[in-house]
């Protein structure tokens, strides 16, 4: 049998890809201690081989997804025969085993890219970081050989289980592998980083060569948190995106650590200061790394997040243990080795604000960190769970991200060393201007709720009550977010302008291409400030739609209108269906301008069910309607209707649901600037119910101002990233002047 | 040590340190923190009626009933061994249905049920036998015009 030929070989091509990573750690290291030409290769070698082993065992659990093989367990589990075609694919990260596969054939892909561009480079540093890299993937292998095989079979059965109804969606597809890349990718500047400290050659070699590695993972893991944050927003359907859950912490943490390694290593490149602070930056963020996927996997600290849980749990931890402690040793040993080059002179310059930023990220992801592993720290402590819900996150968090996004304005425009008069005046005097017009603004706009706040502040400071004082403090931080985030956008506009104009008089080029040759040849430093401006919107987004979110809750019958803000929306109609895999029904809405009645949009939104179809006679009607769908038949929406009759029959009769729900919340985004009012604003419609025979349609309906800013940030957040991690000829140069003057120094020594 | 030192060492020290009060603050604040027990420990807490909970176990099969507004269901959470009733007002979750694991978040009403103000759920990974064997099909064509059995 072909299939059987198919798992078997996937089985084997798991076992051999371990042996064959357990081959690139001894060879390597061998390699290292006895300066073996040979052995470096047979371990670059069995790097390359391990790849290939990897991509045939996905290979072979792909193919038993196309092929409908629910002999496999983990076929049965995640797909089913109605299936469609992208979710087979995709249903391959919907589990445990497969994720783990997905996780360590990317790492394993990346390994081959840094043997393949290390050739000739870094040999002083290959065979430590092939070690590094070798033993992490065989540590997954290991899990995937004998803790969570995704081979195992079992006898034959005639459809699967089927992928849980909200992973299908387009953005589930593609947030876990995005978030996979960036976790994953960490692992290489991890591993440079170990190379150097076990080599002592702790210059700025490993990170200047993984530097673009560093942006890649950064870049990955960030847009992998703002896709998650946009599946739950038009996904689960509760008119947020962000609740601060376990899983969506792991992905955050770090994410924080790397955005601080990403800026602390300009430090070390231009001042030689700050290496332990680098050395363990990375330590940090690759052990947040691998604690994430722990987290999200090993289901330890409960989660809506976390699809699966096994007995994973253990091995992780001995695994993180490993990582951390064991690099933190090896730091200690060689601090000899990392004393700084310089002393911070001023408080005032750019070394101490990019140490200030470091300080808060790493202490933003030490809270995180802190807040979401309460329970288990509270149980170790006291014996009782307590767990730490998202009103204390965000009071911990929000007035540092504020001060983080001030710094954001500071750090690219103040001078080194020590900052003069001069250059304070002639960076911050216009964007403080800037942002000192926005908050005069915002607070004449809405004095009174201003005043209202200030009073109550006050009085709450007198009774020296700080809790009452900082929810009342709340009421500004609106105001002071959209003026901190004028002043960051003017100081980069300033950086542009003034980039420009010297190439304009220098070059006599137009102001455009001036522009565009300005950060074609900058390509890390302006990528960097595009990514500000992209991070100063999310910042726009998440206060102005966490702060002005307007909700209402009614029911409609068809026909009737309902006012939300300004907003009139009209119930238009609904119709029933059966498709796919689901029944249910569709509300159509129209938008209107409250005041002047002028339509904006319409929007759809849908209350499906999915029938167990288990159940052989609802399996049978369900696709006896489907058909009558399909021919366009009449008798179509009452068929449908017949549909919910015999769910409700069914569950009476069985004492149980034989339907799992699922809800398609209806969105309009406002995206034309000609209404500059409402630019990026959403109306976001959830069916909480609609009765199939009236039409009668509970809807809570939402209005979420600006929400829209925080998924244009994340494109402008894109597009800086991709600057940023384009091949840079002066970085280049930078880095080819600091290996041969490494080079010349090991050789004198 | 030089003032320079100092001042950075003050002022790294200060904000390391605002960021640890702020945290006591917000945890010392009602309503943030929530005991995270099961069933069963609740059942057995001696003052359960004075703090907010966040219980963890499963749906009762059977026991959700979900009100016409779409917004208000009540239902049993049990962990096998203890059971309890509960109320929730608010979105209902996708992923609550019969036997999946459920969080809810509240406190306990005056009646003896569960009034949560946050429901989490996560789904069964799949669907349990839907009859027993050999019990006969019982025939439902009535319902649905033109279906054919």
């Amino acid at each position: 049998m072909l299939r059987d030929l198919t798992n078997a070989i996937g089985h084997w091509a798991l076992f051999l890809g371990l042996l064959g990573a357990a081959w690139s750690v001894v060879a390597a290291l061998l390699g290292a201690r006895v300066r073996g030409k040979g052995l470096q290769l047979s371990a670059e070698r069995a790097v390359l081989a391990t790849w290939g082993l990897l991509g045939l065992a996905t290979a072979c659990l792909v193919a038993g997804f196309l092929a409908d093989d629910f002999r496999l367990d983990y076929v049965y589990h995640y797909s089913s025969t109605s299936q469609p075609l992208p979710y087979k694919i995709g249903a391959l990260w919907g589990g445990q085993a497969g994720s783990l596969l997905l996780w360590v054939l990317l790492l394993s892909g990346m390994a081959c890219v840094m043997v393949l561009t290390n050739r000739r480079k870094n040999r002083a540093l290959m065979p430590w970081a092939t070690a590094v890299v070798g033993a992490t993937i065989t540590f997954f292998l290991v899990l995937l050989n004998f803790i969570e095989p995704p081979f195992l079979t079992s006898a034959a059965r005639p459809d699967g289980v089927g992928l849980n109804p909200q992973l299908k969606n387009y953005w589930m597809m593609i947030h876990p592998p995005c978030l996979y890349l960036g976790y994953v990718a960490f692992t290489i500047p991890f591993a440079f980083g170990i190379a150097a400290l076990v080599t002592r050659r702790t210059g700025d070699i490993w990170f200047r060569t993984t530097r673009r590695w560093t942006v890649f993972a950064w870049f990955f893991l960030g847009t992998g948190v703002l896709l998650g944050a946009y599946w739950a927003y038009i996904e689960l359907g509760w008119g947020g995106y962000w609740a601060w859950d376990p899983v969506e912490n792991a992905s955050l943490m770090p994410w924080l650590t790397g955005t601080a390694f990403l800026h602390s290593v300009m430090i070390q490149e231009r001042k030689g200061m700050l290496k332990v602070w680098n050395a363990l930056l990375v330590i940090l963020t690759f052990s947040l790394s691998i604690f994430g996927t722990f987290l999200t996997r090993s289901g330890i600290i409960s989660s809506v997040h976390s699809f699966a849980t096994s007995d994973i749990g253990p091995a992780f931890g001995v695994f993180l243990a490993l990582v951390f402690f064991g690099s933190l040793v090896l730091l200690v040993s060689r601090l000899d080795n990392l004393r700084s080059e310089h002393r911070l002179e001023s408080v005032l310059s750019r070394e101490s604000s990019f140490l200030f930023n470091n300080l808060i990220l790493v202490g933003m992801a030490a809270t995180v960190l802190f807040l979401t592993t309460f329970p288990m720290l509270s149980e170790l402590a006291t014996g009782s769970k307590v767990t730490m819900g998202p009103p204390i996150f965000n009071l911990v968090n929000i007035p540092w991200a504020l001060l983080l996004l001030a710094l954001v304005g500071v750090g690219p425009l103040i001078a080194w060393r020590k900052a003069s008069r001069e250059n304070l005046l002639r960076s911050f005097v216009l964007p403080g201007l800037v942002g000192a017009w926005i908050l005069l603004l915002l607070g004449i706009l809405d004095a009174r709720a201003y005043l209202a706040s200030a009073g109550a502040l006050l009085s709450a400071l007198g009774r020296l009550d700080v809790s009452a004082g900082f929810q009342e403090f709340k009421t500004f931080y609106p105001a002071i977010t959209f003026a901190l985030g004028g002043f960051v956008l003017a100081t980069v506009a300033i950086e542009f302008w003034r980039g420009a104009r010297v190439r304009v008089s220098n070059y006599e080029e137009s102001a455009l291409v001036a522009l565009g040759r300005l950060v074609w040849r900058n390509k890390r430093r302006y990528g960097g400030y595009i990514v500000h401006v992209g991070v100063v919107l999310v910042f726009f987004g998440v206060a102005a739609s966490g702060a002005y979110q307007i909700e209402a809750v009614r029911e409609l019958a068809p026909g009737e209108p309902l006012i939300v803000d300004d907003y009139l929306l009209r119930y238009d109609g609904y119709r029933l269906l059966a498709e796919d895999d689901y029944f249910g029904a569709v509300a159509t809405l129209s938008v209107y301008d409250s005041a002047t009645g002028k339509p904006i949009g319409t929007l759809e939104a849908e209350q499906r069910y999915h029938p167990n179809l288990m159940f052989p006679e609802l399996r049978e009607t369900f696709q006896h309607v489907k058909a009558l769908g399909e021919t366009g038949s009449p008798q179509y929406a009452e068929g449908v209707a017949g549909l919910y009759r015999l769910v409700t029959l069914l569950e009476r009769q069985a004492g149980r649901e034989v339907k799992t729900p699922s809800t398609e919340v209806g969105i309009h985004s406002s995206l034309s600037p000609l209404a500059a009012s409402r630019f990026g604003e959403d109306v976001y419609v959830i069916p909480l119910a609609i009765d199939p025979a009236t039409g009668r349609a509970n809807l809570r309906v939402f209005v979420n101002p600006m929400v829209n800013f925080l998924w244009l940030g994340g494109l402008v957040f894109v597009l800086g990233a991709h600057l940023a991690v384009l091949p840079d000829a002066r970085e280049r140069r930078r880095l080819d002047a600091a290996i041969a003057l490494e080079e010349r120094s090991v050789a004198v020594a | 040590m030089d003032r320079k030192r100092l001042k950075f060492l003050v002022l790294g020290c200060g904000i390391v340190a605002t960021m640890g009060g702020l945290l006591i603050v917000g945890m010392s604040r009602p309503g943030g923190v929530a005991y995270y027990l099961s069933v069963s420990e609740f059942v057995a807490q001696p003052e359960r009626a004075s703090a907010g909970f966040r219980i963890n176990g499963k749906v009762g099969t059977g026991s959700i009933v979900r009100a016409a507004s779409g917004q208000d269901v009540s239902f049993v959470v049990t962990d096998g061994s203890s059971a309890l009733p509960v109320r929730y007002h608010g979105v209902v979750p996708d992923t609550f249905v019969d036997d999946a694991d459920v969080v809810v978040e509240g406190r306990l009403g005056g009646d003896g049920t569960f009034d949560a103000h946050t429901l989490l759920a996560k789904c069964p990974s799949k669907y349990e036998a839907a009859l027993e064997e050999g019990q006969p099909m019982p025939d439902h064509s009535d319902l649905v015009p033109g279906a054919t059995n």
